[in-house]
């Protein structure tokens, strides 16, 4: 089957003061129908500018595409006019944020936006729209949807916003859904309710979900493939729980060596040393590198992405190190 | 007023309401109820955590115990110390955000340095060379406190704060989610740093967080609050590990954590936090709780399980035993 | 995380920092606003115009010459004569000392003065807070103009009463800017700290808020520098401001007015200045606006 979205070897600079931010150096990501797919990294990773890039909500004029290509369902999203973007965007792909007050018009009823949303890409009467959106709501657990219809944004509880906005993102049966640190602003027994109903429609719906999230545990529990990212480049990919079981990569090592659960209490944590590399100035060859422990001389050279050989499946596994390249070869 | 032995901070039965809603004659007539007795002593050395949901009353807590927040009722009783000084020097703090917890126009050595500036009387070049000190203690290079804040990273800032709220000598510290802005990789580096500095200074943290893992790392005692009181509290080993309330239950069930493979199909809990204005009558959890039995419309007391003398509990159910 | 700006994560954001000034950021950043640099070139050329050139400028603006009244524009007297046979060149340069003294004047007075008020209220809050708003209220009420006019003609028509009365009325624009972010500030988990940590009102006025108050106020009085120039001159055409022979802008435009139909030139040059200079003080207080708040653009 085709992948609803493909993001081949993309690579964006930022033109800032004095140089431009490298925000995705060759970044690949692929996510086939109905995979719920995560994309884990910490701040200026990339994984936001990824997500945003995707349905080209950035402006035009900020970024500087320097190669590759975006590929969502079929349309070749860097090249699409604003008339193919406005068909793909809310529709077939639809984006979830992480504050869900910014994607609710804070001065109208939350039941008026659905409505507006639905037909907008439906030929349909505003009493089916209507009927359509508090079916999405009863869908998301809301007990009474005429009645959060009836309401507005502010008069709703953070995680009731999301879900509304959830809702919102399934209503014209997307392909894919983009969810960008959905459940980030939220507490974590609301969390948990949110992301098992985003999981859930997704199943129902047979929609993809591309998960950005920096919490290591969401994507444990609600992924099932994971691109990890560091320094605007996926440094490692594959099926999660052999990702984040077993990772290949040393950084994907150190991410999750450094989590409180992983020494006994009051124990030193394993942290990485020194800091994120200044996105203006990357080193040569692996980004990771000047603060990797196992680090090689090889490793001033750009590491291929290497296949992983994983026991359990037939789905591939990556690593952008030359460190499994070189077991592979001994 | 219960006796204090040396327990640097205790708080005793502290309510904290804020009017909501006033008349026209300025009388408020409605409340929000943020901290509802609430209980709790510093001892010595041992970290406590405060564990809870947004709107539980914990940021409340963590303002009444720095003192700046006075309780509607009950009272906050602080050790006295024994080399003389004042009391309210021996408390230092340390916020979630450290973007927005340190002065954008102020130097850095001007930052760390505050407490004991505002106490008066220290010339300038002793408090540059206090700052670089602490700044070399909390991991910075001696040159960085000339340097103003939007110079650093979110970890190094997180480190200024920190070495503000070492610069009066404190006892306590209390740590108001200090890792939550942070990364995962820059969080692992903070809790070094914080138990190192522990180690060394005999500092006493109380650590306010709604990450259950950060406290079950940090803190020897753990408090677990549901609106405005505590459900539930004990060696943070034993509560963490063997949940007795219902809603600690319920909380440590919806964390995600690595290594638990896929989450269970099963929502647990569909409801939501009931609001602060007007409290349920009886167990504040009654209406969200799959174990709500007879008995729950009274009011629920904090009492040690039977057969558990380690913890206690705000649950009857629980409290009768297994 | 990206915000609704567009911005992305890992883009150095632009910093506010009146103690740490990028020169060269500034710069790059005035290049992106270009309505700034155009405002910033025109403030520059009218000092120039209005400082250097009146030394070397071989025309005295008060000398009379009745053979050459009421002369149109020539190479003689570039920008014509006024009845009397003075030039108008000359006194538009010399006449713009007063004008855009008085406009700087004013919004140092009112900008200095409303932000102490301003930040005091806001710190300390309580009934003062509430006597003071309400008093800037009534104030505000009434429109600025009237109430300058009323002001200036109680002290007597004179220059030095124009422009107290000027400052007088627009300090209350100052107290609610200044109080509005002291209100903002004093939320600041960086006054929490300094509240633990037994910082003073008034320390916690002096040592956070007024740094970090400094420049929404400087925006607002560059913008304000042109208003202030304007009501100056306002008050000068009713003639409560500036008294002849004094060159000044608004009184040249007044004295001018009676030859409006044949001698444009008398009224027009004046005229212009006023609204040259203006307009610069304004492009540039916005462009200010943008470069050290840039969500505000974004809003807009």
């Amino acid at each position: 089957m085709d992948p609803v979205l493909n993001i081949d070897r993309l690579t964006l600079e930022f033109p800032i003061y004095g140089g431009a931010v490298r925000a995705l150096d060759a970044v690949s990501i692929t996510v086939r129908p109905g995979e719920i797919v995560g994309v884990v990294g910490e701040s200026g990773c990339g994984k936001s500018v990824t997500a945003m890039t995707t349905l080209r909500l950035i402006p035009d004029d900020r970024y500087r595409v320097i190669g590759g290509s975006i590929t969502l369902l079929g349309v070749d999203m860097l090249s699409a006019g604003e008339k193919a973007l406005a068909t793909i965007r809310g529709a077939r792909a639809s984006m979830i944020f992480q504050e869900p007050l910014t994607a609710l018009n804070p001065t109208r009823r939350v039941g008026d936006q659905m409505v507006e949303v639905i037909r907008a890409h439906q030929r349909i009467s505003a009493a089916a729209a209507t009927a359509r959106a508090t079916r999405l709501l009863s869908e998301m657990r809301i007990a009474d949807a005429a009645e959060v219809l009836r309401r507005y944004p502010f008069e709703l509880s953070g995680g009731m916003r999301q879900r509304v906005v959830i809702a919102l993102a399934f209503a014209n049966d997307p392909a894919i859904v983009i969810a960008d640190e959905p459940t980030t602003a939220l507490d974590v027994t609301v969390q948990r309710q949110v992301l098992l109903l985003l999981r859930q429609r997704s199943r129902d719906v047979g929609a993809a979900v591309l998960l950005i999230t920096h919490d290591m545990g969401v994507v444990s529990e609600y992924t099932e493939r994971v691109y990890v990212m560091y320094a605007g480049r996926v440094v490692e990919s594959g099926p999660t729980a052999a990702v984040l079981g077993d990772p290949a990569h040393p950084y994907t090592r150190a991410l999750l060596a450094g989590l409180p659960g992983s020494v006994a209490p009051k124990a030193v944590l394993q942290s990485i040393p020194g800091r994120v590399p200044d996105l203006r100035r990357v080193p040569d060859g692996c980004a990771f590198a000047p603060r990797c422990g196992q680090a090689m001389a090889c490793c001033r050279q750009a590491p291929p992405l290497v296949a992983i050989p994983s026991p359990d499946g037939p789905v591939p596994r990556f690593a952008a190190c030359w460190l499994p390249a070189a077991e592979a070869a001994s | 007023m219960v006796p204090v032995p040396d327990h640097p901070l205790v708080a005793d039965d502290v309510a904290v309401r804020f009017p909501v809603k006033r008349d026209w004659h300025g009388r408020p007539t409605l409340f929000a109820h943020a901290l509802n007795g609430v209980s709790l002593t510093v001892e010595r050395g041992a970290n406590l955590g405060i564990v809870g949901e947004s709107g539980c009353g914990k940021s409340t807590l963590a303002q009444v115990l720095t003192g700046l927040v006075a309780p509607s009722s009950g009272q906050l009783i602080r050790g006295r110390p024994h080399d003389g000084t004042r009391a309210v020097d021996r408390i230092g703090i340390v916020f979630q955000d450290p973007h927005a917890s340190l002065d954008p126009r102020m130097r850095v050595w001007r930052i760390i340095t505050e407490p004991v500036f505002l106490r008066g009387g220290a010339l300038k070049s002793e408090l540059r060379a206090l700052a670089m000190e602490l700044a070399v203690k909390v991991g910075l290079r001696p040159e960085h406190v000339d340097r103003f804040p939007h110079e650093f990273s979110g970890g190094q800032r997180q480190r200024i704060a920190i070495a503000r709220a070492l610069s009066s000598s404190p006892d306590i510290v209390i740590l108001d989610e200090p890792t939550s802005a942070l990364d995962i990789s820059v969080q692992a580096q903070i809790l070094n740093l914080l138990l190192e500095l522990q180690r060394e200074r005999s500092l006493t943290y109380v650590v306010i967080s709604h990450n259950v893992a950060v406290i079950r790392h940090f803190c020897d005692t753990v408090a677990v609050m549901y609106l405005g009181q505590f459900v539930e509290c004990g060696p943070a080993a034993v509560v963490l590990s063997n949940p007795r309330h219902p809603y600690t239950r319920l909380l440590l069930d919806s964390v995600a954590e690595v290594g638990r493979g896929a989450a269970a199909e099963r929502i647990v809990d569909a409801s939501e936090l009931p609001s602060n204005r007007h409290l349920p009558s009886g167990c504040f959890f009654r209406d969200r709780c799959p174990d709500a039995a007879p008995g729950c419309e009274r009011p629920q007391h904090l009492v040690a399980p039977r057969g558990d003398a380690v913890r206690q509990v705000r649950c009857h159910v629980a409290a009768a035993g297994p | 995380m990206t915000g609704l700006s567009g911005v992305p994560e890992g883009v150095p954001q632009i910093r506010r920092g009146i103690g740490a000034i990028d020169w060269h950021r500034l710069t790059w950043q005035m290049r992106r606003s270009p309505l700034a640099v155009v405002g910033l070139v025109i403030i520059i050329l009218v000092l120039i115009a209005i400082v250097v050139v009146p030394a070397w400028l071989p025309i005295d603006p008060n000398r009379i010459n009745l053979r050459a009244r009421l002369a149109g524009p020539s190479w003689v007297h570039w920008f014509g004569t006024d009845e009397v046979g003075r030039d108008i060149l000359a006194r538009v340069l010399h006449g713009g000392r007063i004008s855009v003294g008085v406009g700087v004047f004013v919004v140092v007075v009112s900008a200095s003065l409303g932000t102490m008020i301003g930040g005091l209220s806001g710190i300390l809050g309580g009934w003062l807070d509430t006597l003071v708003m309400r008093l800037m209220d009534v104030v505000l009420a009434v429109p600025s103009l009237v109430l300058t006019m009323a002001l200036a003609a109680a002290l007597g028509p004179s220059l030095w009463n124009a422009m107290l009365a000027i400052a007088l009325v627009r300090i209350p624009v100052y107290v609610r800017l200044a109080r509005g972010q002291t209100l903002v500030i004093r939320e600041a988990d960086y006054v929490k700290a300094a509240r633990v940590f037994r910082a003073t009102p008034l320390q916690i006025l002096r040592w956070h808020v007024a740094p970090n108050i400094l420049s929404p106020i400087l925006v607002q009085a560059t913008l304000d520098l042109g208003a202030a120039m304007l009501m100056a001159a306002a008050l000068s055409f009713i003639g409560l401001g500036a008294q002849p022979p004094a060159a000044e802008w608004g009184a040249m435009i007044a004295a001018g007015r009676n030859y409006i139909l044949d001698q444009w030139w008398y009224s027009a040059f004046p005229g212009g200045a006023i609204l040259l200079t203006a307009v610069g003080f304004n492009l540039l207080g916005d462009g200010l606006r943008d470069i050290i708040d840039p969500r505000q653009k974004a809003r807009s």
